[in-house]
């Protein structure tokens, strides 16, 4: 479950401070599927990262499974968003020079898994995104959708608690768009929390719940 | 570890060129280094070598003539050594150990004849004290002893080459040998490491040589040597303690440089020594130069390659990377690219080190060249810390990429 309460961040940009979320409060049950919508500006790339622990925050409290998280080193954050925190991006982020599989297998090298246990898992993950074929190819190698399911599958490899996926058709057409909410549906389905940044209103629609931001707050949820 | 030398090996081969020619700066500063230094225990070895057939610790002293008027005399006055000067050399210097005198024959070469052959030699009337200072060594019989000097016996010591040419390759020993018109009886054979040049010497008793060609009690050179401990400045104080001592019994000026002439050689060796050091430590600092501008090389390509992957490197911190394991990538690429072209180098330095004297087989300054173990050692020790220090700066940049800002957009 995500908990955040009267959340605060500005940044300083020069001798301005730029007050970004203002004391923003919002609860997501474990497997809910959540749209975040809001124009640019509106603060929602804060909040994911703030969400996704990329990124901290000035006042307030953000509770994830019942852990506060605040204040955290570098150290500990990188160690909370691989057990807690699955990423999609847009751009997909996959490592050029490595493997689908080695791709899908990257969380697990930092989670301390084996390799030879690694690859198994990824092999696994692949096969559910039906691209157990693919798993030696290069991303160069394959289509947009397809990258984006290994991005998909890497982003279960460690078995998180919340999918955080930003933006996760923008780069993809209507069709292969379609396909890839498809699979995140099929995510969610077997129960996991699933949140999408998005602007796309079709997107946002497939969605449990949509929760608009504008100028730093929350205005409307549905 | 086999994880992260997987990464290290992708990072590196995606960019093979760049790469080697980074690769190649540390390998060629290493090589350098080694070569270097290498070839300078081959000058030091030669240095060594050439100083072999001379006692160090010993002065050489000849005849020269006054340049100065003194006590009424002339200037332009020769100076002429006699027994009594070897004599007073031995009991009032200070210092002196062994003392020889050496008389040799009015012509440089004499006719030397052992049945049909002949050929000229220089011949050397010495003292038993002689062998030490010029360091010759016996390989047949025996040196110039003190009852040849006191029976004036025609007895020769031998050349090994005067052997070789004179008597093709029959032993010497016991045989006679026409020296001018005087049979000698040879006694000894000698090697020298002086070489050739030194081994085709003959040396007679010094009282036979005075004898034999009219020297009457003169004496031509004067060498003798001091203490093995005595160091440069005791060396010094002896020398001039000698000219004044040579310049009362002579009556020249004491300051008069040419009346006589005085080798010391161990001011001379010293002197050496010190351009070889001075050499060396300019050997060490080509060579780090070399290998320093290589280590920039590589941290400035790491420094490129980090920045090309900053969304790489903040993916990897969203997905769970610490900091640490960021930072050992990169100081793992700095490491292992350094030490493979450092080790590469340094096998190259020693193979040419090991090449020289195949290559330049008759050379007179290098002499057994070799890269020590412990030179070898540093290079290594070298490589790892500037190979740390090359990736030092770049792995700081990777650590401190956020990835918030290396994931947006593209």
């Amino acid at each position: 479950m995500i908990r955040l309460q009267n959340i605060n961040k500005s940044y300083e940009i020069g001798a301005r401070s730029l007050h970004v979320l203002k004391d923003l409060n919002l609860t997501i049950e474990d497997g809910e599927f959540v749209a975040i919508m809001g124009s640019s500006g509106s603060g929602k790339s804060t909040l994911l990262n703030i969400l996704g622990i990329l990124d901290t925050y000035d006042g307030g409290e953000y509770h994830l499974d019942e852990t506060l998280i605040q204040h955290v080193s570098e150290q500990h954050g990188a160690a909370l968003r691989n057990r807690f925190i699955g990423f999609v991006f847009q751009s997909f982020h996959l490592l050029s020079y490595k493997t689908a599989a080695e791709n899908v297998a990257l969380p697990l090298l930092y989670a301390g898994v084996p390799r030879a246990e690694r690859m198994r898992r990824a092999q696994e993950l692949l096969e559910q995104m039906e691209l157990g074929e693919w798993a030696d190819h290069l991303p160069s190698e394959l289509s947009g959708g397809q990258q984006q399911r290994v991005a998909i599958a890497r982003a279960l490899s460690t078995n998180p608690s919340i999918i955080l996926a930003d933006e996760p058709t923008g780069a993809l057409d209507s069709a292969t768009s379609d396909q890839i909410m498809r699979v995140l549906e099929g995510v969610h389905a077997k129960g996991m929390t699933l949140i999408v940044v998005t602007h796309e209103p079709d997107i946002a629609a497939r969605a449990q719940r949509t929760i608009r931001l504008h100028d730093g707050r929350v205005v409307s949820e549905s | 570890m086999r994880d992260l030398l997987t990464d290290i090996f992708q990072t590196l081969g995606r960019h093979p060129l760049r790469t080697a020619l980074t690769a190649f700066s540390v390998g060629w500063g290493v090589f350098i280094l080694v070569a270097l230094l290498g070839a300078g225990v081959g000058f030091e070895r030669n240095l060594e070598h050439e100083w072999r057939d001379d006692a160090t610790n010993s002065l050489f002293v000849w005849r020269g003539r006054t340049s100065k008027p003194y006590q009424g005399h002339a200037s332009g006055r020769r100076v002429e050594f006699t027994n009594r000067d070897m004599d007073a050399i031995r009991t009032q210097l200070a210092g002196s150990e062994q003392v020889a005198g050496r008389y040799n024959p009015p012509t440089w070469y004499t006719l030397t004849k052992y049945e049909g052959q002949s050929n000229r030699y220089k011949i050397l009337s010495v003292n038993p004290a002689h062998q030490e200072i010029e360091r010759t060594e016996i390989r047949d019989g025996r040196y110039v002893n003190q009852s040849d000097l006191d029976a004036r016996r025609k007895v020769a010591v031998i050349g090994r080459a005067v052997e070789r040419d004179l008597f093709r390759g029959k032993p010497a020993l016991g045989e006679y040998i026409q020296l001018g018109d005087m049979p000698f009886l040879v006694i000894g054979v000698f090697t020298d490491a002086g070489g050739e040049r030194e081994e085709e010497k003959i040396y007679v008793p010094l009282s036979t040589g005075q004898v034999v060609w009219n020297g009457g009690d003169r004496i031509n050179d004067l060498l003798f040597t001091v203490s093995e401990d005595a160091g440069e400045e005791t060396i010094e104080n002896i020398e001039a303690s000698l000219r004044s001592l040579l310049a009362k019994r002579h009556h020249f000026d004491p300051d008069d440089r040419r009346a006589i002439r005085v080798r010391n050689n161990l001011s001379t060796y010293m002197d050496v020594r010190e351009a070889l050091t001075l050499v060396q430590r300019f050997i060490w600092l080509v060579g780090l130069g070399t290998l320093l501008a290589g280590v920039v090389g590589v941290a400035n390509i790491l420094l490129v390659s980090v920045r090309e992957r900053t969304p790489e490197i903040g993916l990897r911190k969203a997905v769970g990377a610490t900091p640490l394991q960021i930072v050992a990538t990169v100081l793992g690429e700095a490491l292992f690219l350094t030490s493979v072209a450092g080790y590469l180098g340094l096998l190259a330095g020693v193979g040419a080190v090991r090449g020289i004297p195949w290559m330049f087989p008759d050379n007179e300054y290098i002499r057994d060249p070799e890269v020590h173990i412990g030179i070898g050692l540093m290079a290594t020790a070298l490589i790892t810390i500037l190979g740390t220090l090359a990736g030092a700066i770049p792995a700081f940049h990777a650590a401190r990429i956020q990835p918030v800002e290396a994931l947006r957009g593209n």
